[in-house]
């Protein structure tokens, strides 16, 4: 596993021993230089705008879902008998 | 604020393999200045401020001040802890206390560590998930696999989060009545907490809050030390998974499927993964991510136990705890772990509820944000992301309202929450399963086999347990009763 931060390029004209001068500080007042801690895509304007494509599902993943689905459904309906047979046993 | 979903543009519609579909490498610093002082926001700067302290400390790292790196994970635990601590919620901690009470201590003690290492296993992906997409987990589902597969999972989330939201308000109720205090006052307290924590406007801050709420889980040591129990037990069962539970099956069945709802369950995926985005986390910080989950996994696995030792009492002399709630189980200790013992008991219950009131009402609330592509992190104040806080003080609000209600039949979402839980995980685990092997969400961060066989392992034993009990319910003479 790569060092992300290795391949981070330094931008708005800041050299290397600069940016990690600033590091010194507590936090910085300059937005510019304080976001540049962040990945481009942690920006909440960049996430808005951009999103992950639609992945296609193979026809495998897709009956496998839909088991799991209707494993869920019917075990819901499992509970609710439990639970009407817990009342049931409850109050004769 | 307009809630409307977005429809979000599609970046492509068949992405080339193996290509990450975003800018992952590229720092923030690299966007034009003018365009980012225009689009910057609170939430960008607080999350830049976290990342700011992080940078700090791990450039001191490299002048070998060796202590830094515990400082380091310090600033980095968090999302690992609390998911885990927040799981130990109130009907989590009942389950094992009944463990502990019907069948002592034996089967269920390393049955609960293996438990515990089923959830690291799944919340693990969750880190990786949020530290490198920088998104939700319902955000990725639906972005991946469209609206349908995305509300099927919302379903699932909503329902299970709002039941168990409730038993969490019966146990702060509860576990406050033991002290005589009313229940109006204890679950309205109780809101007022979770109020209380979001007021700060900073996930760091709402982050400490709870964790400093989440530690005194740890109640349930005291509470299990004044129970003497017999050490030489609790280290056989330990290692010879024994004596085996004896009974009637159909109850042992029930107990161990609760036991697994316990400590995997869907919210936590949808959890983590949000707090690690909200966080800022990013892709080298996995390994203090995994050492934080770790952790957490960790101390949640003590606790349990802790709490099956401190009612084992009620097995060694005989007492049913068959219908005990939450209240009764610290009164039935009394006797036997003495008063201090059983306030203890008692708090910790209170803290489990508390506490996972708080996780899972942010958890709908983050995953709803995700789903609507609304404003969703604790940095943005309530005017930018009211959404957001609605959804989280709406779902808290209603559940502490339900539980005030005379005459509901609240024992029996008890009974079966922790059920529901189980049964609801399996298709939560293969989305978690397909994103986590998705490389060009993924990149190089993709699962290994060994954590594609451990995820498999545990995404059949829940579908087995949960064949069992279904087999159970509806044929009981299957299991010998």
């Amino acid at each position: 596993m790569t060092d992300k931060a290795k391949h981070v390029p330094h931008a708005n004209n800041l050299s290397q021993d600069a940016a990690e001068e600033n590091l010194a500080q507590q936090s910085p007042e300059e937005p510019a230089l304080l976001v540049s801690v962040l990945e481009v895509d942690q920006l909440v304007a960049i996430k808005e705008k951009t999103h992950f494509g639609r992945r296609r599902l193979s026809g495998g993943e897709r009956v496998l879902l839909w088991l799991l689905r209707g494993y869920v459904i019917a075990m819901m309906a499992i509970v609710a008998l439990s639970v009407f047979q817990a009342i049931r046993s409850a109050h004769p | 604020m307009n809630i409307r979903r977005k429809k979000p543009p599609v970046v492509d519609t068949l992405p080339q393999p193996g290509l990450p579909l975003h800018p992952t490498t590229e720092s923030a610093a690299s966007v034009p200045e003018g365009k980012l002082a225009r689009e910057l926001t609170h939430e960008d700067i607080d999350r830049a401020r976290d990342r700011w302290a992080v940078e700090r400390i791990r450039k001191e790292n490299r002048k070998f001040h060796h202590w830094r790196w515990l400082q380091l994970f310090w600033l980095l635990a968090g999302p690992g802890v609390l998911v885990f601590l927040g799981e130990n919620d109130a009907p989590s901690m009942l389950t094992y206390a009944a463990t502990g009470a019907r069948y002592g201590i034996g089967f269920f003690l390393p049955f609960v560590v293996l438990t515990f290492v089923m959830g690291f296993v799944v919340q693990e992906m969750t880190v990786r998930l949020g530290a490198v997409t920088h998104r939700g987990h319902a955000e990725l589902i639906f972005d991946r696999f469209g609206p349908f597969w995305g509300w099927f999972a919302m379903g699932d989330l909503v329902i299970g989060n709002f039941l168990t939201l409730v038993t969490e308000f019966i146990g702060v109720r509860a576990g406050l009545g033991y002290f005589g205090i009313p229940p109006s006052l204890a679950v309205g307290g109780a809101l007022l907490v979770v109020i209380g924590a979001i007021t700060t406007g900073r996930y760091w801050t709402w982050e400490r809050i709870t964790l400093g709420l989440a530690i005194f889980n740890i109640l349930f040591v005291p509470a299990a030390l004044l129970a003497h129990p017999h050490w030489g037990d609790v280290g056989h069962a330990m290692l010879t998974w024994s004596p085996l539970p004896a009974g009637k099956h159909s109850e042992i069945l029930l107990l161990i499927v609760a036991t697994i709802g316990a400590t995997v369950t869907p919210w936590m995926l949808f959890f983590q993964q949000s707090a690690v985005v909200d966080k800022g986390m990013q892709p080298r910080d996995i390994n203090a991510g995994r050492l934080d989950t770790l952790l957490g996994s960790v101390l949640a696995s003590v606790f349990a136990i802790a709490a099956i030792i401190a009612a084992a009492p009620l097995f060694r002399h005989g007492i049913n705890a068959a219908d005990f709630q939450a209240a009764q189980f610290a009164q039935a200790l009394e006797p036997w772990i003495g008063r201090a013992g059983a306030s203890l008991f008692a708090l910790g219950i209170f803290e489990a509820g508390m506490v996972a009131a708080i996780t899972i009402s942010t958890s709908s609330a983050y995953a709803f944000g995700e789903t609507l592509h609304s404003g969703h992190s604790l940095n943005r104040p309530f005017r930018d992301a009211w959404p957001f806080y609605a959804t989280l003080l709406g779902s808290a609000a209603l559940a502490a309202g339900l539980v005030l209600i005379p005459h509901v039949p609240l024992e029996y979402i008890v009974l079966t929450v922790n059920v529901i839980a189980v049964l609801a995980m399996p298709p939560a685990l293969l989305f978690l399963f397909l994103l986590v092997n998705d490389r060009e969400v993924m990149g190089e961060y993709v699962n290994g086999p060994v954590q594609n066989a451990a995820e498999l392992t545990v995404g059949f034993l829940l579908v087995a347990a949960g064949l069992l009990y279904g087999l159970g319910t509806v044929f009981p003479r299957l299991l010998g009763n």
